[in-house]
């Protein structure tokens, strides 16, 4: 009896599901690990390529800091944010992520003619890694409420 | 050259941000009080490395629209933030009279 009613309602039992989906209301994009982890991964290259910055001020090496030395690591985050842009722009609904990599994107470069013009003091990365950190948590925490977690 | 105090610029950025964004001031109100509270700060940092001669003008318009870009993510999370309750609020509106609705109905409606 129960194969009979399978049989008679498969149809109904795939629809059904699909469109309780379909009636839900998505107002902004759907949570995409990818891009979440991308976010991530950029946060921690900045963060590393800041660190150095600091550390070379630390131990009296200033002259490390030098823009040349440091090249090939933003040359990797502008490839890595080139990435992400191009999957968020290809996501539905994404616009205000996408916005936001846009926006961390130019804060890249801005940093990275800071640096072409040389740091000349701790002061100095302190504050671009407080720009950085903020703008991290503010994607970070959007992204953990794309993940529409239930309390 | 009189030493900006934060607490007077970071009125003044919020006075004019609250009148520009007039009814979405109280979405935003929380990340907008500490972006442009960090924005204030690192004013008054940059003249203090400008009065000790640590950094030129170049780099200081570099920092600050460091800062700008990070007031838009800021201000874009909350927005999508804001979306997000919204959209909560309406599927609970929705589950709430699903069953009842798609009973009446006899079909899956919602």
């Amino acid at each position: 009896m129960y194969l009979k009613f399978i049989r008679k309602h498969w149809i109904a039992g795939l629809v059904i599901p699909l469109f309780l989906v379909s009636c839900r209301v998505l107002l902004i994009g759907a949570y995409d690990q990818v891009t979440d982890q991308s976010i991530q991964k950029i946060q921690t290259d900045v963060a590393t390529l800041l660190v150095k910055i600091e550390r070379n001020f630390d131990n009296n090496t200033p002259a490390d800091n030098k823009y040349e030395n440091f090249k090939p690591g933003y040359e990797s985050i502008s490839g890595e944010i080139e990435s992400l842009k191009i999957r968020c722009n290809s996501l539905p609904k994404y616009k205000f992520v996408a916005a936001q990599v846009n926006a961390l994107d130019s804060t890249l470069t801005d940093l990275e003619k800071f640096h072409k013009l040389g740091f000349d003091s701790k002061q100095e990365v302190e504050l671009v890694k407080k720009t950085f950190e903020s703008e991290f948590s503010s994607m970070i925490a959007l992204q953990n409420g794309l993940k529409r977690e239930k309390n | 050259m009189s030493q900006l105090d934060v607490t007077t610029i970071l009125n003044n950025m919020l006075a004019a941000v609250k009148t520009s964004l007039a009814s979405k001031w109280p979405a935003v109100q929380d990340i907008a009080t500490t972006t442009f509270k960090s924005l204030a700060q690192n004013l008054a940092d940059i003249q203090t490395m400008k009065k000790k001669g640590t950094i030129t003008n170049e780099k200081a318009a570099l920092l600050v629209d460091m800062q700008k870009h990070a007031i838009r993510i800021a201000l874009l999370s909350e927005e999508g933030l804001g979306l997000l309750a919204t959209e909560a609020a309406i599927n609970a509106a929705l589950d709430a009279v699903r069953t009842t609705v798609n009973t009446a109905l006899g079909f899956a409606l919602l």
